[in-house]
């Protein structure tokens, strides 16, 4: 799970830093 | 006619019975009557199972009751489903009741001691009494002889044990119908008395989220326990780790007994509550004791902060589970507004100290554009510097080549600016003064040294500042206070740190200095925000049942107003919210904290988002000024998985990653954003989850990242990374 937040993070950051305050929250069904 | 008049006589009274010990009377009266020496026995429907009742004037002796329990059997066996009226598929001899009927013909011989029958069974008949299409009893008569029983008899005897099943019915359906009306008009007068609990549960978050002090917040509270619950006395203790103790901090009966004085944390039903972390209840167990409900009290972080106690001596308490879960839901609004009280405080006190943090700025920059006059920039400075400090007495001091300090400036109350030495009395207060400089100069940094015992030292504080002038000068500024307020307060960190790097800023050649003064007020305001943002981010990650959930919240340089939160119910429920207040800085900072205890104040009440929403809306629309207005969106998981509830008010749109398909789903906001108009209905979406699907909820940070272009990111991409995320950690 933290493996696709940090892959998910860095997909849409693109490397970049953020400028404004981010949360991202993840579900996934088990 | 002699039957025919018994059976009517029968029928007539099975009419006027009103227990089942009259009916067994009748049908035993009947049976001795027309069988001589025989023995009726009726077994019925009772407490989910079979119950056999002997009816004899007499009682049977062990072998008679095995030949019964052995001959009725097998009838029982047959028309009764095993698993429900039968154990191990037998009926079980304990359930054969014996029942001390005065049967007219036979109470005569049954004198005081009455004589045990013993095996005296030989001769039987079984009848299955049919009530709808279901065997309801079976009726028998047991004789001490073969029976000898005409037709008409029998059929008579059918007759007996109908009617008396049918008694036996119509009085097993009245008592549970009276016990059902009982049962109900206790629910409804209870349901009335609860019902009344919404509203003051709706009245108490907005108190509570009105209240600027500790006092106050804990006063709403006990006012809401006694009005709702009707209890006498409630009191609220706070857990103090260190001394291992429960302290009584407030309580709704005398003061005498609301002293602070602690008790071990282990002791009482408060101490029992802390330690079970959960609500306990002790009922009274001698007359002149208090009935007492308590329930823990937990921060924010999980740990425990103290417990609430309720007191009856009524006795009438009679809590139930959901009672002490709105005990419980109330001692977490406590909980939260407390905890909102001090964040507030403290923001509140950051403010006042950036308020200084302003005034020492502006003074400093005023002394940076004036430094013409090189030579008077220390006496300049010192005399800012007791200004912002308010301390008894301020000096400058220069270090001379043999390694001395020259006096430069120094202002006290008694004499005013000068430059006469400083004189410290007595020993004590000049030995910690020369041995904060000698830090102050030889680690090049701020030392402030409070006086722990005031006579000895002569003082309570000393603040030593050493700066380095542009020209190579070291100029060391000392104040000092003997009063020990005006410093004692400017001795927090975050402000004396601003000040260092202010008046050093003032002593820097660069043109720069104006600009590394703002950079020091912006860094005070960020700071307070992410410690506001940081002490609200829940702890959410990890696998609830159905459902695993991982988190990423970070402040940027400039932090606004995300808010993130997690909820758990009693019932498993999880809700996770994602809002953003508009606008930045410490106003959308608590703004966000005020919004993140109202949604935990109201959300035991509202099971369903929109309507959660809707109120949620009204009591931010009342405050639109300051809320301006808020996106949000409010996740609704339920444990058994497979479906969730959502209503999105304006925010960021929750993507779906369906596994059946390999497609992103965006579920776009169907509602405005809160804070704009009062009354608002909104709408609600339900997502139907599979095993594998995955949700992601975001706030604008993410559209806000532009590409190399310079073009934003848009939420248009957001799927197709999403995506693309998704295959990544599924290929490893």
């Amino acid at each position: 799970m933290k493996n696709l937040l940090v892959s998910a993070i860095r997909e849409f950051s693109n490397g970049q830093a953020f400028e404004d305050d981010v949360t991202f929250v993840i579900v996934k069904v088990v | 006619m002699a039957e025919y008049g018994a059976i009517s006589e029968a029928i007539q009274k099975f009419g006027l019975a009103f227990d089942k010990k009259q009916i067994f009377e009748i049908v035993g009266n009947y049976v001795s009557r027309t069988c001589a020496n025989s023995v009726a026995v009726f077994a019925y429907p009772e407490s989910g199972g079979f119950e056999a009742s002997v009816i004899s004037a007499e009682p049977l002796g062990d072998e008679a009751l095995d030949r019964i329990e052995d001959s009725m059997t097998p009838l029982l066996a047959k028309y009764c489903s095993p698993g429900e009226n039968f154990e191990d598929g037998r009926y079980p001899v304990s359930r054969l009741k014996f029942e001390s009927c005065v049967l007219r013909d036979a109470s005569a011989a049954a004198g005081p001691n009455p004589r045990k029958r013993q095996g005296d069974i030989k001769g039987s008949l079984l009848i299955p009494i049919f009530l709808g299409n279901r065997v309801y009893s079976i009726f028998g008569i047991f004789g001490e002889s073969e029976l000898d029983m005409s037709r008409e008899t029998a059929s008579d005897m059918v007759v007996i044990g109908y009617m008396a099943a049918m008694s036996i019915k119509n009085h097993s359906v009245t008592r549970s119908m009276i016990s059902a009306l009982s049962e109900a008009e206790r629910r409804m007068s209870e349901e009335a008395a609860r019902a009344s609990r919404a509203p003051a549960l709706l009245a108490l978050s907005r108190k509570l989220a009105s209240q600027k002090t500790v006092d106050g917040v804990m006063d709403a509270t006990l006012s809401a326990y006694r009005e709702m619950f009707g209890v006498a006395r409630v009191a609220i203790y706070s857990h103090n780790h260190h001394r291992r103790e429960l302290v009584l901090e407030k309580a709704s009966f005398g003061h005498a007994r609301a002293a602070k004085a602690g008790i071990p944390e282990d002791s009482g039903v408060a101490g029992a509550a802390v330690q079970k972390g959960q609500p306990y209840f002790r009922r009274p167990y001698i007359d002149d004791t208090d009935e007492i409900a308590a329930i823990p009290l937990f921060g924010v972080s999980g740990v425990s902060s103290g417990a609430i106690t309720l007191f009856d001596r009524s006795k009438k308490l009679n809590f139930e589970e959901r009672d002490f879960e709105l005990m419980w839901t109330i001692a977490n609004m406590l909980s939260v507004a407390l905890n909102l009280v001090k964040i507030q405080s403290m923001a509140e006190s950051r403010i006042a100290e950036k308020g200084s943090d302003h005034k020492i700025i502006e003074s400093l920059v005023t002394l940076f554009e004036s430094r013409s006059e090189v030579a008077s920039l220390p006496a300049l400075t010192a005399e800012t510097l007791g200004k912002i400090f308010t301390a008894g007495s301020i000096a400058a001091f220069e270090a001379d080549p043999g390694g001395g300090l020259k006096n430069v400036y120094l202002s006290d109350a008694v004499s005013g600016p000068s430059v006469k030495p400083l004189e410290l009395e007595p020993a004590a207060a000049r030995s910690i003064f020369e041995s904060s400089v000698a830090q102050a100069i030889s680690g090049d940094k701020l030392v402030a040294r409070t006086g722990d015992n005031e006579n000895r030292h002569g003082g309570k504080l000393f603040l030593c500042l050493p700066v380095t002038a542009e020209d190579g000068r070291n100029i060391l500024f000392v104040a000092h206070d003997i009063e020990g307020d005006g410093i004692a307060k400017a001795a927090d960190r975050t402000l004396v740190a601003a000040v260092s790097r202010a008046v050093q800023a003032a002593f820097d050649s660069s043109g720069q200095a104006a600009e590394k003064l703002l950079t020091v007020q912006n860094g005070a305001e960020s700071e307070i925000c992410r410690q506001i943002q940081k002490k609200l981010v829940p702890k959410a990650d990890g696998t609830y049942e159905k459902f695993e959930v991982a988190s990423f919240c970070e402040p940027s340089q400039s932090p606004g107003g995300d808010l993130f939160d997690f909820i758990r119910a009693e019932n498993g429920n999880i809700t996770l919210l994602v809002a953003d207040v508009s606008g930045k800085g410490v106003q959308s900072a608590l703004i966000s904290a005020m919004l993140r205890a109202q949604v935990r104040s109201l959300i035991g009440g509202y099971p369903e988002p929109r309507k959660l929403l809707h109120t949620l809306n009204n009591l931010i629309c009342e405050d639109i000024d300051l809320y301006n207005f808020i996106t949000l969106l409010l996740l609704q998981l339920s444990p058994m998985g497979g479906r969730a509830a959502f209503c999105n008010a304006g925010h960021n749109p929750v993507l779906h990653y369906v596994r059946d398909g390999d497609n992103v789903v965006i579920h776009e906001s169907k509602n405005s954003p809160l804070g704009i108009l009062k009354n608002m209905e909104f709408k609600e979406g339900i997502l139907l989850l599979d095993r594998g699907d995955i949700l992601l909820l975001h706030t604008n940070g993410l559209c806000d990242l532009k590409n190399s272009s310079g073009d934003f990111f848009g939420r248009e991409r957001s799927p197709t990374s999403f995506k693309r995320t998704r295959a990544r950690t599924r290929n490893r």
